[in-house]
């Protein structure tokens, strides 16, 4: 019998715990692609700069799941966070507030724009679909 | 975490420095050996990943420092070294090869 393909997606309870096992899903992923470790070292920061934020801001409870998806094609990496919390704010990616060197908060963003070269949010049906994109 | 002379070494163990185990980590920075020291020498060597909250929490290790206090870095793997970088936090942190080198960018 022929093995399973690899799951197209992942989906993982609301908690800060277990934004580390989307990091593993996609780590892997990656390295099935054979993608470089510099590429990898930047997807798994923006991955889980965005999936912290759904959880500590999403308005999720810790019974709620947070699903990921992961496309790789020889030009681009896209990885799609998806949830059916409050709707993210439109312009949260936008232009984001530079903050001070000695912050102890709020570099999130900033971290997810210099990893990947696009951040595309749009909600439908109740969902949040949030679409990072990395070029290769 | 152990002192020298001129310098407090705090070792990090934790593999994920990240949202999720930073409040155990700040819990352990209670214990304020650093506090009011002007250098130390932080050891990343164990810890493969940081993400933002967790490279916050080393900006309040630093913030509870003497005025003007460092922080040298060692063992910093590809991964956060590639955070500071994007967060120019290398400016802030002195990154080092190993202890020695360290101690001397610290002046000890």
């Amino acid at each position: 019998m022929a093995s399973d393909p690899p799951a197209e997606h992942i989906a993982i309870r609301c908690d800060l715990f277990e934004v580390r096992k989307l990091a593993e899903w996609l780590k892997a992923r990656c390295r099935d692609a054979e993608l470089s470790p510099e590429v990898l070292i930047e997807l798994e920061l923006a991955l889980v700069e965005a999936a912290n934020n759904i959880v500590e801001h999403g308005g999720l409870g810790p019974d709620d799941t947070i699903r990921f998806g992961c496309r790789i094609t020889p030009d681009s990496v896209a990885m799609t966070l998806s949830d059916r919390g409050s709707p993210h704010p439109g312009d949260l990616y936008a232009d984001p507030h530079a903050a001070p060197l000695d912050a102890t908060r709020s570099r999130g963003v900033a971290v997810i724009l210099a990893c990947v070269d696009d951040v595309h949010y749009v909600r439908h049906d109740g969902w949040n679909l949030f679409t990072l994109t990395k070029r290769l | 975490m152990s002192t020298e002379q001129d310098y407090l070494l705090i070792e990090i163990s934790t593999e994920r420095l990240d949202a999720a185990a930073a409040p155990a980590l700040r819990k352990r920075f209670e214990t304020g050996e650093h506090v009011g020291l002007s250098r130390v020498i932080l050891d990343l060597g164990q810890v493969e990943f940081i993400d933002s909250t967790g490279l916050g929490l080393l900006v309040s290790l630093l913030k509870q420092m003497a005025p003007g206090g460092r922080i040298a870095v060692v063992g910093a793997g590809p991964g956060p070294t590639r955070l500071f970088q994007i967060t120019r936090l290398d400016t802030l942190f002195t990154l080092c090869a190993d202890i020695e080198e360290a101690k001397q960018a610290l002046g000890v």
